[in-house]
């Protein structure tokens, strides 16, 4: 009796959440693999496994095993760790404001991340641009946390409490907030090719300084996030209807858009604006599980994860030996999606 | 559970739209209220559920609802707006289990007991066959069945419905009258009703509550609050009250020309 129904969609579930892992192993596995030096395969799980108790083993020499530690391994944690946050924060965001076309970019909070760390770049630490300076995140976050609440400001004063209202201010201060980073820019000429390249996205130079830089922000986020997964589904009746249920829905929205804020900024800072993720991963995950954020939510990170991993993948193959910003990468896959996207929801309404 | 209103009033932007009304319910009793559009009715429900602030007193078994958390109410009190939002691509199911909030924890997860009360809705409802189907599939009787099933999930003492059988046709609103007769006859349940169609508050009804421009105009039994005098002036409607067997009257309306030839 208790589990009729609900037996069958979860167990589908469940069976999706693992495979999603196995495709995040195997994605990561994938980039670990190609590149200039050829690693092989079965070495490279060798030495992986030896980081396991009780397995001996290394299936590399030396300089290989520089190679898949120094340089393709962060790389790759980078990008599951960037992706996973924009992602969740995407699926966040649409839950939060119950608006399919949310994402990071909405409201001002990539935007504003992305002038914060375009100051910090211009004003000399801009000079430890390479890899670990704490400035960067914290310059990000700042601003993130500048525009979305000024995004929260300026909607308050356009109308209370409604999602519309927000959504329009968060494109407004969006807009501003990329003038500014614009001009910042051009009146710092000799850190434009710095600054543009960043703003592109870029994981190439990643180490495991930046990974180690904004791993403690991206686990405190998503975890927030996974943690208000069920929250979402009640916000999405609307304010009123969450209400009656016992909510507060002002105090829920807030929390989460704090939280995919932080995990916005946190990746805007060691990997520049990466656009379209937020909005395909959640949206792929929602036509194979449903509109359920208690699954949306977990599988996006993960799904996430998968996604940047293998874009970096071809952002660093398509054009061997040269290599694409990521940015373009996501954008080429994204914009048409977007595109498909927003035809659907136009048949719809 | 016993429900009382002390002299309820609510303004809006402003405007005083619920004007000090007074009335109680007894447990497992049915109230409907009644008036033309724009009376109050729709202001009225959301004070009783907290969602306005209002002056005057909610008392359920005497306790003032004021005192209570968010969350607690909740727990006691359902509400069915007139037009529940559907979340897009939502099943039936994940549905009325949102229903379980108020006895949920915040960071909590839904449990075995959850499920299991969830189950038991649906198949009260008669909604099985149909938990897996996305909400939006349904036809306007079985989403409104499914809308009472999430109020119901709320395990309520009183539930709040906002023109349940609004853009129903005739059979499917007196599907859900009796649906609700029966949720009060089976489970105890309190019932507050704004209903438009005056025959259908007549017959459902134990006691009515007539607003206009949010006055309390008229309260009582439905023979004592629903007299041709009273639909004339409040609606503006010429009727005749006819009596049927065993469910007190309906009204029937008449022909205006025609009511000078009147006996």
């Amino acid at each position: 009796m208790t589990s009729f129904a609900a037996g069958a969609s979860r167990g589908r579930r469940v069976a999706v959440i693992v495979s999603a892992v196995a495709i995040v192993s195997i994605a990561a596995l994938g980039a670990l693999l190609v590149g200039p030096v050829r690693l092989g395969s079965s070495g490279v799980v060798k030495e992986l496994f030896a980081w396991l108790p009780f397995v001996e083993g290394d299936g590399l020499d030396e300089q290989q095993a520089t190679i898949l530690w120094q340089l393709r391994a962060p790389r790759v944690a980078l990008a599951c760790v960037v992706g996973a946050c924009l992602a969740v924060s995407g699926a966040a965001y649409q839950g939060a404001f119950r608006n399919p076309l949310a994402d990071p970019y909405l409201l001002g909070a990539a935007a504003g991340a992305g002038l914060g760390a375009t100051i910090a770049l211009v004003s000399g630490s801009g000079g430890s641009f390479a890899a670990g300076t704490p400035v960067l995140p914290i310059a990000s976050f700042v601003g993130a946390l500048v525009g979305v609440s000024a995004a929260y400001a300026v909607g308050g004063s356009m109308g209370g409490r409604t999602t519309t209202g927000l959504v329009l201010a968060g494109v407004a201060v969006a807009s501003f907030l990329t003038a500014v980073q614009t001009f910042v820019q051009q009146q710092n000429s000799e850190t434009l090719r710095e600054v543009y390249t960043w703003i592109l996205g870029r994981l190439a130079t990643a180490g495991w300084a930046d990974v180690v830089l904004i791993l403690p922000y991206a686990v405190a986020s998503i975890t927030v996030l996974l943690l208000h997964g069920r929250l979402l589904d009640v916000m999405g009746l609307g304010d009123d209807e969450a209400e009656s249920l016992g909510l507060r829905p002002a105090r829920v929205r807030l929390a989460v858009i704090v939280a995919a804020s932080l995990a916005t900024a946190a990746a805007v800072a060691v990997a520049g604006l990466i656009g379209f993720v937020g909005i395909i991963v959640p949206h792929a995950v929602r036509m194979v599980v449903g509109s359920s954020n208690r699954w949306i939510v977990p599988l996006s990170a993960l799904c996430g994860a998968a996604f940047l991993v293998l874009a970096d993948l071809a952002a660093r193959t398509v054009v061997a030996p040269g290599e694409l910003p990521i940015g373009v990468v996501t954008a080429v896959i994204g914009a048409p999606f977007f595109a498909l996207l927003l035809r659907r929801s136009g048949r719809v309404r | 559970m016993n429900l009382e209103l002390r002299d309820i009033g609510v303004d809006l932007a402003g405007r005083e739209v619920v004007r000090s009304v007074s009335c109680t319910v007894t447990d497992g009793g049915w109230l409907v209220v009644l008036g033309p559009n724009g009376a109050g009715k729709s202001t009225l429900l959301r004070a009783i559920a907290g969602l306005e602030e209002h002056r005057g007193q909610v008392l359920m078994d005497g306790g003032d609802t004021a005192t209570l958390h968010r969350r607690d109410l909740a727990a006691r009190v359902a509400l069915v707006v007139q037009k529940p939002t559907v979340p897009d691509g939502v099943t039936v199911l994940d549905y009325v289990t949102l229903g379980r909030t108020p006895h949920i924890s915040y960071f909590g997860s839904v449990g075995a007991r959850d499920r299991d009360i969830v189950a038991d809705v649906l198949g009260a409802l008669d909604l099985r066959d149909v938990a897996l189907r996305p909400l939006a599939s349904l036809s306007g009787g079985e989403s409104q069945r499914v809308f009472v099933a999430r109020a119901l999930a709320q395990e309520p003492s009183i539930l709040l419905l906002d023109e349940p059988t609004t853009s129903l046709d005739v059979g499917r609103q007196q599907d859900v009258l009796e649906l609700i007769e029966s949720l009060r006859r089976d489970r105890g349940v309190t019932v507050v009703a704004a209903l438009h169609d005056l025959s259908l508050a007549g017959q459902f009804a134990d006691r009515l509550l007539l607003l206009h421009e949010g006055n309390q105009v008229a309260e009582g039994v439905p023979s004592e609050v629903l007299t041709e005098q009273v639909v004339r002036e409040f609606f503006g409607a010429s009727v005749r009250l006819v009596p049927v067997d065993g469910s007190g009257h309906v009204l029937v309306p008449v022909r205006r020309s025609g009511a000078a030839g009147r006996p």
